[in-house]
């Protein structure tokens, strides 16, 4: 029934509230959970009957959460680094037990290379000193259960290559990003949270903010459009952004697509994204 | 803000192909430095003997040299004896000679000839003089002079009134 062509990539929204699979922009499976047990029992229904060859996971706040590591002084090394960032994050985030880190350092295959060999023990290429860094946490239990269910839990010849495994406001973030001006805060509604990202602002006398994050706050679980906004106007209390600052993204939970606004086929999900906020 | 690439799919090892590849091209750069090293060191000790051997040839052809210039013979040249006279000349100052002859003004004696020997350093002259105690005088006053030349009576004649003198002269 889900017949799904092994060339072409699978997009999976995973959430505890949601579990969608589109191919392109055809949603191959949408449905309702209640809870990401049943998500991945949904999940792993599905890949054992479609047999998907790439598949790239999107997850939603509340499973991966952002937060903000501060400047931290004194760090000798990257794993040195990832270990402070695993108890603020974990702490950040609320998220509990142990975590799985990712952090905004440089990937490229020097850096990967030079971490293989051991030399950033030595000399780290990364600068890791005077500035503040993004990261995101996730679950451990969830990201080896998200694998079990994608792998076949063990059958010989069932598997799926996973691309990607991320959270769908990194998405939004790179669609609000290209908007001009750029919003001060961005606000990611989905199924189960709201994830909120305060741009840095400029310093005293210099014009242009440095690129990055201020704070990085998720709130979950939230389910209604009315708590969102309740919760995203207790947080701006609390901040001197006001609500037009704030561009906010809407990920539906409805199947159907938006009717009252073109869907962003640049953007995974588009057609169930709504945009709200100045200059759009 | 600016977008982030977050990503918990940890990044894919290099493949084992790869790795290998790598592997053995490192091991044939290290192969071929090994070799080129090697020649380099076998080069490098031939070099060696062959400066030994050329210092060895070496000292021995000195040694020939040294020992054929204590053995040769040393044949004078033919001018040999004509140098060394104008050598010997050299150290005659005639000026001086014609002075020490010229000077005595003695009454009675007049000089008939000069003959100097440059390789005995002497000199001598035949006088005429009228009598004895002028002849005498004569010779007290060549030696006198401060030629350096030291006068004797060789010969006299007492009846012709003829007399040889011989004067020695120092040799510096």
């Amino acid at each position: 029934m889900w017949s799904v062509g092994n060339n072409k990539q699978v997009d999976i929204y995973l959430g505890s509230r949601a579990l969608w699979i589109t191919q392109g922009e055809q949603c191959l499976r949408h449905q309702h959970v209640g809870g990401f047990d049943e998500a991945l029992n949904a999940l792993h229904e599905w890949q054992s009957q479609a047999e998907p060859s790439k598949v790239r996971i999107w997850l939603s706040g509340g499973l991966c959460r952002p937060f903000v590591l501060p400047d931290v002084s004194g760090v000798k090394d990257v794993s040195e680094l990832k270990a402070i960032a695993q108890s603020i994050g974990t702490s950040q985030t609320g998220l509990e037990g142990v975590c799985d880190i990712w952090l905004d350092l440089p990937n490229t295959p020097l850096h990967r290379l030079w971490s293989a060999l051991g030399l950033d023990s030595i000399k780290p290429l990364w600068r890791l000193q005077g500035q503040a860094m993004m990261g995101a946490a996730i679950q451990s239990n969830t990201l080896s259960a998200l694998h079990s269910a994608l792998s076949g839990g063990g059958d010989v010849g069932i598997g799926a290559t996973v691309v990607s495994i991320a959270p769908w406001w990194a998405v939004a973030l790179r669609h609000a990003v290209k908007h001009s001006p750029k919003p001060k805060a961005l606000a990611i509604q989905d199924c189960d949270s709201l994830t909120v990202l305060v741009a840095n602002q400029p310093s005293d006398g210099a014009s242009k903010p440095q690129p990055g994050f201020a704070r990085a706050t998720t709130f979950s679980p939230v389910f209604d459009p009315s708590s969102v906004d309740a919760a995203l106007k207790r947080w701006l209390l609390s901040t001197d952004l006001a609500q037009e600052d704030v561009l906010q993204v809407r990920l539906h939970a409805d199947a159907r697509g938006l009717d009252e606004q073109p869907a962003d086929r640049g953007l995974v999900f588009g057609a169930h994204v709504q945009w709200i906020g100045e200059g759009l | 803000m600016k977008p982030l690439s977050i990503n918990f799919v940890p990044p894919k090892p290099f493949p084992i192909w790869a790795r290998v590849v790598v592997l053995l091209l490192l091991m044939v750069m290290c192969a071929y430095q090994g070799k080129r090293a090697y020649d380099l060191h076998v080069q490098l000790k031939q070099t060696e003997q062959e400066l030994i051997q050329a210092s060895a040839e070496l000292a021995q052809l000195e040694q020939q040299r040294q020992a054929a210039e204590k053995n040769q013979v040393k044949t004078p040249p033919p001018y040999l004896e004509d140098a060394l006279a104008v050598a010997q000349l050299a150290k005659l100052s005639m000026p001086d000679v014609l002075s020490a002859v010229e000077s005595p003004r003695v009454p009675g004696v007049r000089l008939t000839s000069l003959e100097a020997s440059a390789k005995d350093l002497s000199v001598r002259i035949d006088v005429e003089f009228d009598d004895q105690k002028a002849l005498l005088r004569y010779l007290d006053e060549l030696n006198a002079h401060r030629s350096g030349i030291r006068w004797q009576l060789v010969q006299a004649q007492f009846s012709e009134g003829h007399a040889s003198l011989l004067g020695m002269i120092k040799a510096d």
